[in-house]
């Protein structure tokens, strides 16, 4: 069973996706601020990352997503934002942070399920291990 | 250096005003060689004239060349404060114009000469950029100057040159009346340094505070930006949490819905998605807002239409809208710009033209190559907009009353948003309906003009917007 970590300040957005993805099969992690995150991912090596852009500070998803980076992981990291796409986008760009998707709060089951299906099934068929080698502490 | 520069005119405006004075300056230069010419001039034509031609001659030629030094210099010239910068450039010119000045008293009779109201001329350009000070020194020792040369000639020792035939009678060896002349030039002199710089620093004085206001108005204006970034980020975080529960509720994921409550809870999912689109609009309006130096590149403006078009398209073909392009050249167009915010532009004008046009309706897009600009008409045969809100519709918020009494869901930003990037490359922008495509009296459509430099250059300060 896939590990997903949710990582979102919204506790209701981790509680309404907790039951959607646990409802299709994945075993759900979940922080909420940017320590625990670092907790939880050292922890449980998840295979796929569900990370908000904005939490106690504007940027802190792109600290989190360059430092899981720099320490090793390859998990996909998929970023939701509640900025809208073009002003979530330029952040993006400008951070040049190395993630998989962005998607924008509010996201439809639909799309949200699509969206970690082809990021998990991408990487089973590139073959990559699912992140279990990292080094972070 | 001499530090020429007081506090009170430290500011941009200042040196670009002081650069083109420099200039100016230089150019009246060229327009006094000329008439120490035709002086010569009239002096070889008028019987009974006479003068010292090779030496007016000589002065002039004196001049022109320092003149031609100035000119080229010029253009070196920092454009605000340096080590060597206007105000010296400034001081040099009033120098060298005070000693030919002078020569060319003492060519033309000393304080019998006629070129002594020069002298009130000088000072009051001079005491329009420079300190008072500077031009009282230099007042003071032109007056030391003339004062001795006049002594000079009166006792015989330097010979007295003039123009011959000009005055019946010389009074250079009247010493009342080299006194009497020295006393009321220098008043006059004193008197316009005084009075023309004053009135110059008090509009300097007040051009700075309008300045500094201006700049405040700017940045107050970035804070509200970011204020209201915070805010409307912070409406939309909870409708984004309570939709995620409703489209998972929607979907059946938390088991089945009872039918009475499936259009109660679709409503609410239809109007915090309105909702949701009106917190998008904002924040992207407010995101261009405080966005600073856009990053410019060619931008293919057939592609990127076609590129929109593509996108929309499964839109317009379930209007049944007919949708046509028209491109003047063989050649794909390009323009200097940010593509993702021209591609935003136009595509809140292409949106609003599948909005607001009814089934079966056509929309066609018009691309000219107009040298060194290009212009884009985008026009429907849509409800249109009656021409006494034409001028508002660029406004924030504003929302046609047409569109409201057709109920049709909007913010009214989109236009907003796209009159604000167009001004980011210099381009204009503006409405008009009916349009070409107008189809009777119901369907009079809007055409959009839109004129787009090829070439970026920044955006000059707003005066529309101020004037307003």
């Amino acid at each position: 069973m896939p590990t997903i970590a949710l990582i979102d300040d919204d506790p209701d957005i981790i509680e309404a996706n907790r039951m959607l993805l646990e409802a299709n099969g994945y075993y759900v992690v979940s922080a909420r601020t940017v320590d625990e995150a670092i907790n939880l991912v050292h922890e449980h090596h998840p295979d796929l990352l569900l990370l908000d852009v904005m939490m106690q500070e504007a940027d802190d998803g792109f600290y989190l997503a360059n430092r899981f980076r720099r320490s090793g992981y390859d998990f996909p990291i998929i970023m939701l934002t509640s900025l809208s796409r073009s002003v979530g986008m330029h952040l993006g760009e400008s951070a040049t942070v190395p993630i998989q998707d962005f998607l924008e709060k509010p996201v439809s089951p639909a799309v949200l399920l699509e969206a970690i299906d082809t990021q998990l099934r991408g990487r089973h068929a590139s073959g990559a291990p699912a992140g279990r080698h990292a080094t972070d502490g | 250096m001499i530090e020429l520069a007081p506090k009170w005119i430290m500011y941009d405006e200042f040196w670009r005003t002081l650069k083109r004075r420099n200039l100016w300056l230089i150019t009246l230069r060229y327009v006094a060689v000329i008439m120490l010419l035709s002086l010569i001039l009239i002096g070889m034509l008028v019987e009974g004239l006479r003068m010292d031609e090779l030496y007016i001659g000589g002065l002039a030629g004196l001049i022109l060349l320092y003149n031609t030094i100035f000119h080229r210099a010029h253009p070196k010239l920092p454009d605000g404060y340096g080590p060597f910068h206007g105000l010296h450039f400034a001081l040099l010119q009033m120098v060298a114009d005070f000693i030919a000045l002078l020569v060319l008293i003492y060519l033309s009779g000393g304080v019998d000469s006629p070129f002594f109201y020069f002298f009130i001329f000088h000072v009051l350009i001079g005491s329009l950029i420079l300190p008072r000070h500077v031009i009282n020194l230099l007042i003071s020792v032109t007056l030391v100057v003339i004062t001795t040369g006049s002594v000079l000639e009166l006792q015989g020792v330097v010979p007295h040159l003039a123009i011959e035939g000009f005055l019946g009678h010389a009074h250079y060896t009247n010493e009342t009346y080299v006194v009497v002349h020295i006393v009321l030039l220098a008043g006059v002199l004193f008197v316009s340094n005084y009075l023309a710089n004053s009135i110059s620093k008090e509009l300097y004085l007040r051009e700075r505070s309008l300045t500094v206001a201006y700049k405040k108005l700017e940045d107050a204006e970035e804070a509200k930006s970011r204020y209201v970034m915070s805010v409307v980020h912070d409406l939309k975080t909870p409708i984004a949490a309570a939709m995620t529960y409703l489209n998972m509720i929607l979907d059946g994921s938390l088991g089945r819905v009872p039918e009475a409550l499936e259009r109660p809870l679709e409503r609410s999912r239809i109007r915090l998605n309105n909702a949701i689109s009106v917190v998008n609009d904002i924040l992207q309006l407010t995101q261009l807002k405080l966005a600073e130096k856009p990053q410019i590149s060619r931008v293919n403006l057939t592609e990127l239409i076609n590129e929109i078009y593509q996108e929309m398209r499964i839109l317009f073909v379930a209007k049944k809208i007919r949708f046509s392009t028209w491109i003047s050249s063989e050649d794909d167009i390009y323009v200097e710009a940010e593509q993702k915010l021209l591609k935003l532009g136009l595509s809140n004008i292409i949106s609003n033209t599948h909005k607001y046009t009814e089934k079966g309706g056509r929309v066609e897009i018009h691309i000219k190559d107009e040298g060194e600009s290009v212009s884009i008409e985008i026009a429907d045969s849509g409800i249109g907009i009656p021409k006494e809100e034409q001028n508002k519709i660029f406004q924030d918020f504003y929302r046609s009353s047409l569109s409201k009494k057709k109920g049709i869901e909007g913010t009214g930003l989109g236009m907003s948003v796209v009159l604000h990037i167009i001004r980011q490359f210099n381009g204009r922008i503006h409405v008009e309906s009916p349009s070409q495509l107008a189809d009777g009296r119901e369907q009079p459509g809007t055409a959009f003009f839109i004129t787009l430099p090829k070439q970026y250059t920044p955006p000059t300060a707003d005066v529309e917007e101020i004037t307003v």
